[in-house]
């Protein structure tokens, strides 16, 4: 695919980035920084790092380390807090307790109060004083200097050690175990003093499952067909059943779409359309339908187009290296080039390795063994790659005769061509040469270059500049008036005579490639926008540093060999697929089964599902983690595998109701130990698609070009333009889609309920759910039952269907009276009796309550 | 203070909600039934349960309670404004003196000649501070503002530059200063939103509603657009055919609905805050229209902000809203002027320039006056600037490029000095030379007027603290009075 810009349409110029036949093989080990234990590194220091270290920086060391020194004292070494300020030492050894610094946070002394602004919480308290009384032992200093070396303490780190054969605990006898997930959240739940809460009842599961696994209510015949069948197979069966529904992968893929901020828009001002955007999208939904192995995913979105064998969808894949913003006018494209660099640096960390390396990249990380280098390291994989807006998805195979067909075609129609463009070509040479002179003057030289004088680097500055100029010359005809316009589209009519010798048609995607098989250097802290051909050093490709990289495993990553039959790209990004494919990839595995674990509870095993760092939370249960990243290996990396371990234990099948709630509630308040079933409001999709549902106006078509909201398409195909997100989305809690949204917010607000309450949108819904209703049903008891069937997956109680119907005649009288008014002013009549219209105006009102009701937004 | 009554830990919204206990769905019921509206009244159940957005303590005394920021987007030309340059005339036809630094351009005219500024000058006030001929009712209040002449930022291009300037980032993904404010704050008025967006005209500011939005942060925070009109706040009114008392039932209804189906579900307060929100839905369909209402102010304040002038009636209005919703407790007002980058001029400088002049001086200055006498100008801060300044070089002939290497933004009221000047740019004004302001400083400036240290202001995003400037900026201390 390197020189997939042939066929990108470049009307202004020909020009050919990537077609540099070299055959270069990079490979060798790369060098790793020394990495040495720190020796006696105490043991009993295992909250240092993720608790005391952080307080100190909080509250401490703005005032006392390197940079200020208030009082004289520092606080960012044992040594420094035993030396002391002005006042005495900090830390007292002989006799800890007596410590100044603790005095100080105590605020035990009115005199000696620290911070200044204001006591610790108690919990801070706690924490410094059992480090002090622990002796103040510090893992490493706490500075700003960069750290080159990691402790025992970081090698030792939860999320960097191996996964480990767990077993799972053996309890005894406990019929509430019915898959050994049950058996580590029981474990759990012991050591908490909770017990599990009751099991959910068929009505919460099938509405539960329909929502998590297809984002979608289930119908009253489906809630019914479950109920009567009394088999012990009947829940495996749904759960079988909905996994094989192409809407599991509309559902599922959403959710990867919002880890790798999927748009279909380029942000910035302009915000142009990316027309083809939606292939990636559909490759996503159809990767999860057909339960392609994990694996094999992440390969295909780091490096489908480096496979060996020439694959339209892993070509489509590569889709993922694409998703950054983009402007298409700035002139400055270095600072652009190293823009798309880092995000897709960053977002790739958080995606794949759950790690946050957004600080690494002006600085080794404050709290996390994350070394500057590493982010380099990281990004070295993807610096010799660009992400094509359109390519034409020719197969390897078809490629040469396309071209030639396609030369045939352009002699065919050259004079046509010709005299098109004799009515644009001096409109164009201004737009143009305006274009070029835009840049400054360090790249406009680079524009008159054949591509053998170009640095790989210059290439990509070239890329990057003409596609500028071709957006700003490629416009010219469409402004084109009056008589030449005319003249413009008797020559297009012309032209389409030629069409039967156009080459077939294949699909065109936004996909990246190499810019040739010699990547351009990567400098730590990024390449010098303005002098870009200094010499800055050059990190190669390699994993993290912590990580043991002279081990077997990791030496993969830092092997980058030449693929065969690609000698247009590096095959760095293979390396780096292979690395993160492998089965002992700890950092892989946990974070995909975390993330499956999440979507299904609501809430991680890690709750912070893109940051397995010291700032993100630690595991509630680290050994199920492991089983599961084991698991999900042994399964070959089968999602649809892990869905069922997950979905047929008890730990899911736990009611959101009912059982010891006080206890619960104190224990437990977050359910993270799963003592019971989280309700959760549904997503802005979810809400949207269980509306149209609901209504029965549903499109179900699946796949295809982005479309409007306003349509009855499932949400995921609504076109999302980063700027102006659908308002459904922007109110309830969409992704942001320029960052890697690892878990929705939940939030409750007031502009909510307007839109649910008042929007045009959701009362046409409950207009149509109503006239649903009216078909279907006869009396206002039976259309009461049906609607609540519909709606909530249930039938409704006599109560409830008392209250409904009171509602309906008090509704239908007030309306009637408004109705009477009107027609006494108005005069006008439409063939229905007050009467009836009222009633039907009533019904929409009940119908439209029930959408807004909690029971309809929630699922238990 | 500390950072920690900020941190917002995974789940802390519930645990608070939870304290609040069960039962608050009956007093938003009751509340709902009565059919008073809440303003006016005393507020027993204004905030009902502890939302995110109730009243927070700041770290220190703040000088200001709300910031009504006149954004003049596409950026308007600071040494056609209030940063005179002589020099500018003086070499006037001829190209950048070699002894200036050289610049990127986004439309790459470096080397065009300078052009010259036909501005006539004039020093106002006590303070004797230097404003063109195109701002003359600006001038009158010169002695009200801090100047500060020497702003920089990152950005050559719009998008990137107004994103910074709301967020800190050139690149989307952050929240807009307005959401750090409301996060950080609270809202005094929970029937209007916290953080609120006026444009002058239709249209779409560069880079869109992102520029309001919270990024990575809670949308709780985000800024709403209210524009005039009977509708001011999206999906404000009644279903068409629905009127207040059908409305009333319906909601009636629906709280009974919700009511029987929290029974059991106690834990789950989140539920609660649903029906909540309903209520307060309500309550802001009530009083929002009231706060756009500018009808029910006088002639004459009619007139100081321009409403007899067609030209300045629109930014008038915006101004006028603005203060009606400061007066309110609303804490952040943007209002965009010369919304989707009206104040850019690559061509024809002087009469784009010179419409939008026109059309803000006099509401501008209005908007001073006006708070001034109501005593609202000691608890409001007003910013007025652009994304970025403007060359002293031309573009195409008659225009100027964008300058985001030196220009011009005032501060007044809210505890900063009046008739002060900070900073200045080389003799072209391209180049911000002395007492160099980066956007990081101005947010940080505007942050600590309201009682925020923009260093102790921490929000947690799933792990990863974040702080409104990015760790970076420092408070403007000689601005402040």
């Amino acid at each position: 695919m390197g020189d997939a810009v042939v066929f990108t349409g470049m009307r202004v110029r020909e020009w050919r980035v990537g077609c540099v036949v070299a055959v270069l093989v990079v490979s060798g080990l790369w060098r790793t920084s020394t990495v040495h234990l720190t020796a006696n590194e105490p043991t009993a220091l295992d909250s240092f790092e993720s608790a005391v270290r952080p307080l100190l920086t909080e509250h401490c060391l703005r005032c006392h380390s390197d940079k200020k020194q208030e009082g004289g004292l520092r606080l960012d070494s044992r040594d420094a807090l035993l030396w002391g300020g002005d006042s005495g030492p900090a830390l007292d050894s002989e006799e800890l307790d007596a410590s100044r610094f603790l005095t100080a946070i105590l605020y035990a002394d009115e005199n000696l109060q620290m911070p200044p602004k204001g006591k610790l919480p108690e919990s801070s308290i706690a924490i410094l004083k059992r480090w002090i009384l622990s002796g103040a032992p510090f893992s490493s200093a706490v500075n700003d200097e960069p750290r080159r070396t990691f402790s025992a303490e970081d090698r030792d780190y939860w999320a960097f050690r191996p996964v480990v054969e767990v077993e799972p605990p053996e309890l005894s006898d406990h019929e509430w175990v019915r898959s050994p997930i049950d058996a580590f959240v029981l474990s759990k739940l012991k050591a908490q003093a909770l017990e599990p809460s009751p099991l959910a009842d068929k009505r919460m599961l099938i509405r539960r499952l329909y929502f998590d696994l297809l984002g979608l209510p289930p119908s009253p015949e489906a809630v019914r067909a479950f109920l009567e069948e009394a088999s012990p197979q009947a829940y495996e069966k749904v759960v079988d059943r909905l996994l094989a529904s192409p809407r599991y992968g509309e559902r599922w893929g959403r959710h990867w779409l919002d880890l790798v901020r999927y748009a279909d828009s380029d942000g910035f001002r302009a915000d142009h359309i990316r027309p083809h955007a939606w292939r990636y999208r559909d490759y996503v939904v159809s990767a999860f339908n057909v339960d392609l192995p994990y694996d094999r995913f992440v390969t295909e979105q780091i490096a489908g187009d480096e496979l060996l064998e020439w694959r339209e969808d892993a070509v489509i894949a590569t889709g993922y290296l694409c998703q950054a913003p983009y402007e298409y006018n700035q002139v400055d494209v270095p600072q652009q080039l190293t823009a798309i660099a880092d995000d897709v640096t960053e977002v790739t960390a958080e995606v794949f390795l759950a790690l946050g390396m957004k600080c690494a990249r002006c600085h080794d990380h404050k709290y996390d063994p994350l070394l500057q280098e590493d982010y380099y390291r990281l990004q070295a994989f993807f610096t010799p790659m660009i992400p094509y807006a359109d390519s034409v998805l020719v197969p390897e195979s078809r490629k040469g005769a396309y071209l030639v067909r396609q030369e045939e075609w352009f002699a065919a129609t050259h004079d046509v061509r010709e005299r098109m463009e004799d009515l644009v070509r001096v409109a164009r040479k201004v737009e143009v040469d305006r274009a070029i002179e835009r840049f400054p003057e360090g790249i406009q030289p680079l524009l008159d270059r054949e591509s053998s004088e170009l640095s790989p680097y210059e290439r990509q500055v070239v890329y990057y500049a003409w596609r500028q100029v071709d957006h700003l010359g490629g416009r010219v005809e469409r402004r084109l008036k009056g008589e030449g316009k005319k003249k413009w589209e008797t020559l297009e009519k012309e032209l389409s005579q030629f069409d039967h010798l156009k080459p077939e048609e294949y699909p065109r995607a936004m996909v990246a490639a190499d810019i040739g098989s010699v990547s351009p250097s990567t400098p730590i802290g990024g390449r010098d926008a303005r002098n870009w051909s200094a010499d800055r050093g050059d990190v190669l490709p390699g994993v993290l540093a912590v990580l043991d990289q002279q081990a077997v495993g990791n030496n993969d990553a830092a092997t980058i060999t030449s693929i065969a039959g690609r000698p247009d790209s590096t095959g760095r990004r293979s390396a780096l697929a292979r690395w993160l494919t492998r089965p002992d990839n700890q950092l892989v595995t946990r974070a995909m089964v975390n993330r499956l674990w999440q979507y299904h509870f609501g809430r991680g095993l890690v709750a912070t599902a893109n940051d397995f760092g010291r700032q993100g939370e630690r595991p509630t249960h680290p050994e199920l983690l492991d089983w599961l990243a084991r698991r999900f290996v042994e399964t070959g990396w089968s999602l649809k595998a892990m869905h069922r371990l997950i979905l047929l234990s008890n730990t899911y099948r736990q009611s959101s109701r009912g059982g010891d709630v006080e206890l619960r509630s104190e224990r437990d308040p977050d359910t993270k130990w799963l003592s019971r079933r989280r309700s959760r409001r549904l997503e802005s999709e979810g809400m949207r698609d269980a509306l149209l549902a609901v209504s029965g106006e549903m499109d179900d078509a699946l796949g295809g070009p982005a479309v409007t909201e306003a349509g009855q398409r499932r949400s995921l195909y609504i076109r999302i333009r980063r700027n102006e997100m659908p308002p459904m989305m922007d109110t309830f809690d969409g992704p942001d889609s320029f960052t890697s949204c690892a878990r929705r917010d939940v939030t409750t607000t007031a502009p909510q309920a307007l839109l649910l309450l008042n929007g045009a949108w959701t009362v046409e819904r409950a207009t149509a759910f109503a006239e649903r209703v009216a078909r279907a049903q006869d009396t206002a008891e039976s259309r009461v039952q049906f609607a609540y069937e519909l709606a909530f997956g249930r039938s409704a109680t006599v109560e409830e269907v008392d209250a409904a119907v009171s509602f309906f005649q008090e509704q239908s009288r007030l309306v009637a009276q408004a109705l009477d008014d009107e027609v006494a002013t108005d005069g006008e009549s439409t063939g229905e009796t007050i009467e009836e219209r009222a009633q039907s105006a009533a019904l929409v009102d009940f119908c439209h309550m029930l959408l807004n009701s909690n029971e309809f937004l929630y699922v238990d | 203070m500390v950072s920690t009554p900020h941190f917002q830990r995974i789940g802390s919204r519930r645990n608070f909600l939870l304290q609040a206990g069960g039962g608050f769905g009956a007093v938003a019921l009751t509340h709902l039934l009565a059919a008073e509206r809440a303003h006016g009244q005393e507020p027993e159940h204004k905030v009902a349960v502890r939302s995110p957005l109730a009243p927070k303590a700041p770290h220190h005394r703040p000088r200001a309670k709300s910031i009504i920021w006149l954004f003049m987007e596409g950026g308007p030309s600071h040494i056609d404004f209030f940063d005179p340059k002589p020099l500018v005339n003086e070499l006037a036809g001829q190209s950048l003196p070699a002894s200036f630094k050289q610049v990127i351009l986004p439309g790459g005219q470096e080397e065009a000649p300078i052009l010259r500024s036909p501005r006539t000058w004039k020093r106002y006030g006590k303070s004797e501070m230097w404003v063109s001929d195109w701002l003359p009712h600006v001038g009158g209040i010169v002695d009200d503002i801090s100047l500060v002449r020497s702003c920089i930022c990152d950005g050559l291009n719009h998008a990137g530059s107004v994103c910074q300037m709301n967020t800190g980032s050139l690149l989307s993904g952050r929240p807009s200063l307005g959401s750090w404010v409301s996060y950080g704050l609270g809202t005094e008025n929970e029937s209007l939103p916290a953080f609120v967006v006026l444009l002058d005209k239709p249209g779409r500011v560069a880079g869109g509603a992102r520029n309001w939005g919270t990024g990575f942060m809670s949308a709780t925070h985000q800024g709403t657009e209210i524009k005039n009109g009977d509708e001011p706040i999206a999906n404000l009114s009644s279903p068409a055919g629905v009127d207040g008392e059908r409305q009333r039932r319906k909601l009636e209804f629906l709280q009974k609905l919700n009511r029987r189906h929290l029974v059991g579900r106690g834990e789950h307060s989140e539920l609660e805050a649903r029906i909540a929100s309903y209520e307060l839905a309500f309550r802001m369909q009530a009083e929002a229209p009231e706060a756009a209402d500018l009808a029910s102010e006088s002639q004459e304040t009619h007139e100081l902000y321009g409403f007899n002038d067609k030209k300045t009636l629109d930014m008038g209005r915006a101004c006028l809203l603005a203060r009606r919703l400061v007066e309110r407790g609303v804490r952040f007002v943007q209002v965009y002027c010369g919304t989707g980058s009206k104040w850019d001029a690559h061509s024809d400088i002087e009469n784009r320039h010179a419409s939008l002049a026109r059309a803000s001086d006099k509401p501008v200055a209005g908007l001073i006056k006006d708070l001034k006498r109501r005593g609202l100008l000691e608890e409001t801060l007003v910013v007025w600037g652009g994304e970025f300044g403007r060359t002293p070089q031309s573009e195409n002939g008659d225009g100027r490029d964008h300058n985001p290497y030196g220009f011009s933004t005032w501060f007044a009221g809210g505890g900063v000095k009046r008739g002060f000047t900070l900073g200045a740019t080389d003799e072209l004004g391209l180049h911000a030379i002395e007492g160099r302001t980066h956007v990081y400083d101005l947010h940080a400036t505007m942050l600590h007027l309201l009682g925020i240290d923009h260093l102790g202001l921490v929000y947690d995003d799933q792990g990863r603290e974040e702080l409104p400037t990015i760790n970076q900026g420092k408070v403007v201390t000689e601005l402040i009075a």
